[in-house]
């Protein structure tokens, strides 16, 4: 089914009528939306520019929807409606409504990179979705993903420590998303591992899990990161408010932001 | 009387330009690295030429046996220029056959090279023989062994011409459109539909850059009249299923992945600058522009201008080019490099 | 034009950069490279008290702050342990570390973001250019080499059939890996052969493999586990289809997705397979004689050790 007729089918679309008679026939009931208005109302002009100021979208301007970046993604192999080059689209003309149908999609790209390599504008696609999802999460659209909240951990853990240590990503992981520690699939895993796990071994792990593996002199290291973060957190922060209030103000309209690879 | 101009390159432009010069009583040295003059459209051996729909080897080769026939051009052969001295009117050539020129001006004629397919491996060229180049195809067409698969040599019944190989793709530094690829490739894909109306051609593409009245006479024709096919969509990959290709992407106007088989995949390749352009922009003194071509000065002053006085380009020297404008370029560029080679001060910016 | 002597002298000596993983989950390949290294004469010197590249996971919070990490990393190999080549192993510091070294050699902004937060931190700033990052596998090609490993190992491999996994980090942007793609003898980005060329060298038959470069979601091992197991699935499969016994790896995180995918698929989905996963550094151990406790095969997560007696490798 082509593209512009997909909308028809969507349950929102069908309108249900008890009574409706049309030209002397009885038409009552559940009807698809041939007699709903199809128009495009409104765009959201700010959009691409709070987009454009996370790191990450700053080349979103050079698209012209070729398609590459779709063609090539590993999601996309599994997953057919995970399709940048029309969110890109979506983003680029303002219909915020129709991207966010797919909310709950757009942080699951793998960073594989497959867009990046083949986009001949150089959009850097992959850094498009990240900043797509953290504008969703920003705008409150979507609650934190999994993927971010395990980025978060694990930032955590190399601010305070300058090293992670993987099991203690997991776990906290697995608790802060509320999943049961032991998955069968871990459980499993770690059997095979006991089953030929040398004494010395299991002590490293355990001693590493209790004493952090850590950088020594961290600690200014550290502190500098953390200012950095709250740096770029208000930053971001203003830069989606100040979006927001110019697309509203006529006086005022969206000027691109210049971006130094240009 | 002033001195000859030298001539570097024997394509369509050097060949117009040796031309334009003798039929105005002056004399010119045309120097050729090859041993053959023709440039591109000889020696890769084009078919029928857009826009006249003549065969390459009768319109170029007029134009060739007509300055070979001239006693006003002394053609050299299989020779390339060392160094080049001196000042408009009076310059010196050394060439590697050992011999010096004493020439007033120089226009260089030295045209492209083909974009080497290679270079975009996802496309299948080198690793199955029936994926090919539209210069390939050309030569299928004008050797008159017709459109065959290499692998083969079966009729193919579906062939697809990927658009935009080499050019406009940042990814590999060629942020040019190499212009001509989209009429060559509609004129190509109604070549094929004539020798083999039972085949399917499709051609892939990101944007069509029929410019001008092309659009009429190739894409509309191509259409309407050859049913050529057109798909919206830059390809992921070429691979093969041991029997045919499979050409893999996203139509994207109907958002839907495709994976499809085709008997033969054309690259419709670009045109990068000459391979020998940092070695002419030493040798001459003339700047190159930032993707290598030979970069033009003055353009609204003196057609064809450089960034040495008395030195001249024309045609696909200083970016992609169609073989007529190259021809119409190396005319003006004549004109002002006899005014050189005169000492001629009235070459002067119009600003 | 580099002299290959010169160049294989220099790199007989580097700094070693292994992170956070080879010192976790990825050990069996810290403890590879260390055996090899050893066995081959080669000398490691550790990074002065690194830190974490920053990984993808912090390149998504803010990709400045991973420049900063990795570029630490390449500020204490050039002033605190004094070598200008740092060999990492695994694809993602390999990766992080290039693409720091392309970032401050070309954004002015990221060069700032550096000064910053390393004049807060309190140690000299990186300057691009003064390291060269390689990947375990230059590091043996361009030391010891086909010719090399062919002499030490004497075909050790002969009948073993591996599948060559790259995965995405090691090719994956191009732009920040200006030495590949350079014609004859440069790796690849496309079709990389790095690892083919030593194994086969060790006289291994590769088998064709269409999927060297495809991803193994290990971005997503946790938070969407099912895309990875899918796409380790397919990896797996693929391996298996063109006849392969081994899965070569060169990163921990592909590694340890491929090893734990391997088990999830087949919990989950019903999906068994049962091509081996070791990493190459494991493989060209065995090649050179080295006993499998001493190359960490014993703490991979799959089991291989019966199969390897099988071979006679063991």
């Amino acid at each position: 089914m082509p593209i512009h007729e997909k909308s028809l089918i969507r349950p929102e679309n069908i309108t249900t009528h008890d009574e409706l008679v049309i030209e002397g026939v009885d038409v009552s009931g559940h009807w698809s939306t041939f007699i709903e208005t199809r128009v495009i109302a409104d765009y959201n002009e700010a959009m691409e520019e709070e987009i454009a100021s996370l790191p990450g979208g700053e080349n979103i301007h050079r698209c012209w929807q070729c398609g590459s970046c779709t063609n090539s993604c590993t999601v996309h192999a599994i997953e057919p409606r995970f399709n940048p080059r029309y969110w890109i689209y979506l983003i680029r003309t303002g219909m915020e409504s129709e991207l966010l149908r797919d909310k709950d999609l757009i942080w699951q790209c793998v960073s594989c990179n497959k867009c990046t390599y083949a986009c001949p504008r150089d959009v850097v696609p992959e850094g498009v979705m990240k900043a797509t999802a953290h504008w969703l999460e920003m705008k409150g659209h979507v609650p934190e993903s999994p993927s971010m909240i395990f980025d978060k951990i694990f930032t955590e853990q190399i601010v305070e420590h300058g090293r992670i240590e993987d099991t203690k990503v997991l776990m906290q992981f697995l608790k802060r998303t509320n999943q049961p520690l032991m998955q069968d699939w871990l459980k499993q895993i770690v059997m095979n591992i006991a089953a030929r796990l040398p004494m010395k071994w299991g002590l490293k792990s355990a001693w590493s899990f209790v004493f952090h593996p850590r950088t020594r002199g961290w600690k200014k290291a550290g502190a500098a990161i953390q200012d950095y973060i709250i740096e770029v957190e208000q930053h971001h922060k203003a830069a989606l408010g100040a979006g927001a209030s110019r697309a509203a103000s006529n006086d005022n309209p969206p000027q691109r932001k210049l971006h130094a690879a240009e | 009387m002033s001195k000859p101009i030298l001539i570097v390159g024997g394509g369509p432009a050097g060949l117009a330009a040796a031309h334009a010069a003798a039929s105005v009583g002056h004399s010119s040295v045309l120097v050729e690295k090859t041993a053959i003059l023709g440039g591109a459209p000889i020696q890769s051996g084009y078919a029928k030429l857009v826009p006249s729909g003549q065969w390459a080897k009768d319109a170029i080769g007029g134009m060739v046996s007509r300055v070979e026939s001239n006693p006003k051009v002394e053609k050299k052969l299989n020779t390339v220029v060392k160094s080049f001295d001196g000042t408009p009117g009076n310059f010196v050539a050394e060439l590697s056959d050992g011999t010096r020129a004493e020439v007033g001006s120089a226009i260089l004629t030295t045209g492209f090279t083909h974009f080497d397919s290679v270079n975009k491996p996802e496309w299948g060229f080198g690793l199955f023989p029936d994926v090919v180049t539209t210069t390939q195809v050309e030569q299928m067409i004008s050797s008159g062994k017709g459109v065959r698969c290499p692998s083969d040599n079966r009729k193919p019944k579906r062939v697809a011409i990927l658009l935009c190989v080499g050019s406009r793709d940042r990814q590999i530094g060629r942020e040019w459109c190499s212009k001509i690829c989209c009429t060559v490739s509609a004129n190509l894909a109604m070549e094929i539909r004539e020798e083999l109306p039972e085949t399917h051609v499709y051609i892939y593409y990101m944007d069509i850059r029929t410019y001008g009245l092309y659009e009429s006479d190739y894409y509309w024709k191509s259409q309407e009249e050859f049913k050529v096919k057109y798909i919206k969509a830059r390809i992921a990959e070429v691979t093969s299923d041991g029997k045919q290709l499979i050409v893999k992407g996203e139509d994207t106007l109907v958002k839907r992945p495709i994976t499809i088989p085709f008997d033969m995949v054309v690259h419709a390749i670009g045109m990068d600058p000459n391979v020998d352009n940092m070695t002419l922009s030493a040798v001459f003194g003339v700047d190159l522009h930032r993707h290598g071509y030979i970069e033009r000065k003055d353009t609204y002053g003196v057609m064809g201008a450089t960034s040495r006085a008395g030195v001249f380009v024309a045609g696909a020297a200083i970016g992609p080019e169609t073989i007529d404008d190259s021809i119409a370029q190396a005319n003006a560029a004549a004109l002002n490099a006899i005014a050189a080679a005169a000492g001629n001060s009235t070459l002067q910016a119009a600003e | 034009m580099v002299d290959v002597t010169e160049r294989a002298k220099q790199l007989r000596e580097v700094a070693y950069y292994p992170g956070c993983a080879l010192e976790g989950s990825g050990n069996g390949y810290d403890v590879s490279t260390r055996a090899i290294a050893h066995n081959l004469g080669l000398k490691l010197r550790d990074v002065k008290d690194w830190n974490c590249c920053g990984a993808m996971e912090v390149k998504n919070i803010d990709p400045k702050i991973q420049t900063y990490l990795s570029s630490r990393v390449l500020s204490q190999a050039v002033n605190a342990t004094r070598n200008n080549v740092v060999m990492a192993p695994c694809n993602g510091c390999y990766h992080n570390l290039k693409k720091a070294e392309y970032d401050l050699a070309n954004d002015q902004n990221s060069r700032d973001v550096v000064e910053k937060i390393s004049a807060k931190a309190g140690h000299k700033t990186y300057e691009a250019g003064q390291a060269e990052t390689i990947h375990a596998l230059d590091w043996i090609k361009e030391t010891i080499g086909e010719e090399g490993l062919r002499e030490r190992t004497k075909g050790k491999l002969a009948g073993l059939k591996i599948a060559n996994y790259y995965g995405c980090m090691y090719v994956r942007p191009r732009h920040i890996f200006p030495e590949k793609d350079q014609g004859p003898g440069s790796e690849s980005t496309s079709k990389p052969h790095f690892m083919d060329d030593l194994l086969a060298a060790a006289g291994a038959e590769n088998v064709e493999f269409p999927l060297k470069t495809a991803c193994c979601g290990g971005a997503h091992t946790l938070s969407d586990s099912d895309m990875s197991t899918k796409l380790v699935l397919n990896i797996l499969q693929a391996a298996e289809a063109n006849g392969a016994e081994v899965i070569a790896t060169e990163c921990p995180t592909c590694h340890s997705g491929l090893e734990m995918h391997q088990i999830r698929a087949e919990k989950r989905f019903g999906k068994k397979t049962n091509v081996r996963i070791l990493y190459f550094t494991q493989l060209l151990g065995l090649a050179l004689g080295i006993g499998p406790r001493k190359l960490g095969i014993h703490t991979n997560i799959s089991e291989s050790i019966p199969f390897l007696v099988e071979k006679g490798l063991t």
